[in-house]
């Protein structure tokens, strides 16, 4: 049995009953982002690539070796090519706030990870909205070329 | 390292397909793997801070065909990953486990082949400090060492190891922290590995020790070559492997056990019976590695030459300087009483030092009101007090060089000798001429003194 939580609450069920029926999964981070690569076929090299997280910082967040920011996690989240369903968990796993309902930011993102658009695409749509983006380029460095050419919208 | 390289180490890593995960524990993680031809291998995943990359480096240029190979070796954030080759077979500790102790001369067979191969790492300045029965696969050609996960250069300039890991039980006491390890160290393991191997009993089992004092199991010229091996201080066991197999050897030639010089082959070849051949596609779990407590000790060791019969020079090591002659043999007593008698004088010293300090106090106080009591009785008392906590003194000296043991948990912290020694006296002491100063101070507060 695997429910949300007015489910839970909702049930008729006594306390141990409850406990028994209900499916636990005390994975941690590492152990879950391992599953999910075996289970979606995907590669460490690809997912480092893909995410443009530093190669090796990114290695360590699978290896469970480093801690890493929201943003970072979500960045991982796009080289995994994750749903916003399995976004969440990862974040509440790494004991981070999942994407709210309520926050502008999260929804771009979260459109963005349900029309499994890629990170460059979501950083421009947030960019374009007046947001942080996900990817913190440098000064002068990297792909700052193009957006330079953007005005920052009004509010 | 830079981005690319690290992406090819990644994809070369995931090239490898994971058949079982064999062990995991503080000294990494061991997975049954295979690469893309088929070919089986044992992948170790060392955490940084505690692999030892030359001593790897330094494996893989060895050849012996009683040391598992070391196939490759390359570095991931965070982590030492070494592919070594994959040795089918039942561990010693499955093998024993599932036909019993091995027969003297079989148990005597596989620890000489395991002191030549541990001789061969000592000749490369590693110590493998991890030999154990799960450590020792057993095949068709005799026995191999594996799972050298924690083997270390040993550097001279070192006082002890940075980390503690080993097997318990098989560890030797140099591992808990308080000494470098050397080559006496495995010495010392493949002393309890004999031991082992005879009696068939773990040395956590409670019916070890008993089983190892039955003659039947554990002949005495045997049993003395298990002690003096896994002596508790490394200058008392025995120096190098070369010198334990021999004393081995010995030991069995006055049991008649050999007739001949050398092994016999057939007495090899028996041991060698039970090897399996294991299907590739359903290995065993005989490469797992079990750490039962994992010890925090990194000790490097420089282990004496494999040549030289001398005792290595352990000068430089404060906690063993009562042994740096290089005598290997135990201290000699000043006192032939029984250790429980030494204690008991050691203990009544303290005491006798507090009455002289006590009656000392009390005559000076009242004893300027009659001069004839204070000639008396002050100095007969207090003299003899005086010598019977000296006497103590001596016997706490005997009893600290002749029992190490005595002082056991101040040694495994590292402790000093001399600072052991005056912690236990300096305590007793203050207290003393507290309560001396105390009375003195009350008996001027009175006026007492006129």
């Amino acid at each position: 049995m695997v429910g949300t939580w007015d489910e839970l609450i909702d049930s008729d069920y006594e306390l141990s009953e409850l406990l028994e029926r209900v499916v636990l999964d005390a994975r941690s981070l590492k152990e879950w982002l391992r599953d999910y690569l075996e289970a979606h076929g995907l590669t460490k090299s690809k997912v480092v690539r893909e995410s443009r997280l530093n190669q090796t910082f990114a290695y360590q967040i699978m290896a469970g070796t480093r801690r890493a920011s929201r943003d970072k996690l979500i960045q991982l989240a796009f080289g995994m090519h994750m749903n916003v369903a399995a976004t969440n968990d990862m974040l509440e796993r790494a004991e981070l706030s999942a994407l709210r309902t309520s926050c502008a930011r999260d929804i771009v993102i979260a459109y963005c990870l349900h029309h499994q658009y890629n990170l460059s695409t979501c950083d421009d749509m947030l960019w374009r909205r007046g947001m942080s983006t996900l990817e913190q380029l440098k000064e002068g460095v990297g792909r700052t070329s193009r957006r330079t050419f953007y005005a920052r919208p009004g509010a | 390292m830079d981005d690319e390289r690290l992406l090819r180490l990644i994809e070369h890593d995931e090239n490898y397909e994971l058949v079982q995960k064999l062990a995991q524990g503080p000294s990494g993680i061991t997975e049954h793997v295979c690469d893309v031809t088929g070919a089986h291998y044992v992948r170790k995943r060392i955490p940084g801070a505690i692999a030892a990359r030359d001593a790897w480096e330094r494996l893989r240029s060895i050849a012996d065909p009683r040391i598992v190979r070391v196939h490759e070796i390359y570095e991931l954030p965070g982590e030492l990953v070494v592919v070594c080759e994959w040795v089918e077979g039942q561990s010693l500790a499955e093998h024993v486990e599932k036909n019993g102790p091995l027969t003297q001369a079989e148990a005597c067979d596989v620890v000489r082949e395991l002191c030549a191969a541990v001789d061969v790492l000592h000749r490369h300045d590693i110590v493998h400090r991890d030999i154990s029965p799960t450590n020792v696969i057993v095949t068709e050609k005799g026995p191999r060492l594996i799972d050298l996960g924690i083997a270390r250069v040993h550097d001279s300039e070192q006082q002890k190891d940075t980390t503690t890991l080993g097997t318990w039980g098989y560890a030797a006491p140099e591992q808990y922290g308080f000494a470098q390890t050397d080559a006496r160290s495995d010495v010392y393991a493949l002393g309890r590995l004999l031991a082992f191997c005879l009696t068939g009993l773990r040395p956590d089992n409670p019916r070890f020790d008993e089983a190892l004092a039955t003659e039947s199991s554990v002949p005495r010229p045997v049993r003395e070559v298990i002690e003096r091996a896994c002596a508790f201080e490394p200058s008392a066991r025995y120096q190098s492997t070369p010198e334990l197999a021999c004393a081995l050897e010995q030991a069995m030639r006055a049991l008649g056990s050999f007739a001949d010089e050398g092994v016999s082959q057939q007495k090899a070849a028996s041991l060698r019976l039970d090897a399996q051949q294991t299907d590739a596609q359903q290995p065993t779990v005989a490469q797992q590695t079990v750490t039962q407590q994992p010890i925090v000790a990194q000790q490097q060791y420089n282990p004496p030459s494999a040549k030289s019969a001398s005792p290595v020079n352990f000068s430089s090591m404060p906690t063993l300087q009562v042994y740096a002659q290089g005598v290997s043999t135990q201290p000699t007593t000043w006192f032939k009483l029984p250790l429980g008698w030494k204690k008991l004088l050691s203990g009544l010293g303290m005491v006798f030092f507090g009455f002289w300090a006590v009656v000392f106090a009390l005559m000076a106080i009242f004893g300027s009101k009659n001069q004839e009591f204070v000639r008396g009785v002050f100095v007969r008392i207090t003299s003899m007090f005086f010598a019977l906590g000296c006497a103590a003194v001596v016997v706490e000296i005997d009893l600290f060089v002749t029992n190490r043991r005595h002082y056991s948990q101040e040694v495994l912290r590292g402790e000093l000798p001399f600072r052991i020694f005056l912690k236990r006296f300096a305590g007793v002491l203050i207290t003393e001429a507290m309560i001396f100063l105390l009375i003195v101070l009350v008996a001027s507060a009175t006026h007492v003194y006129s």
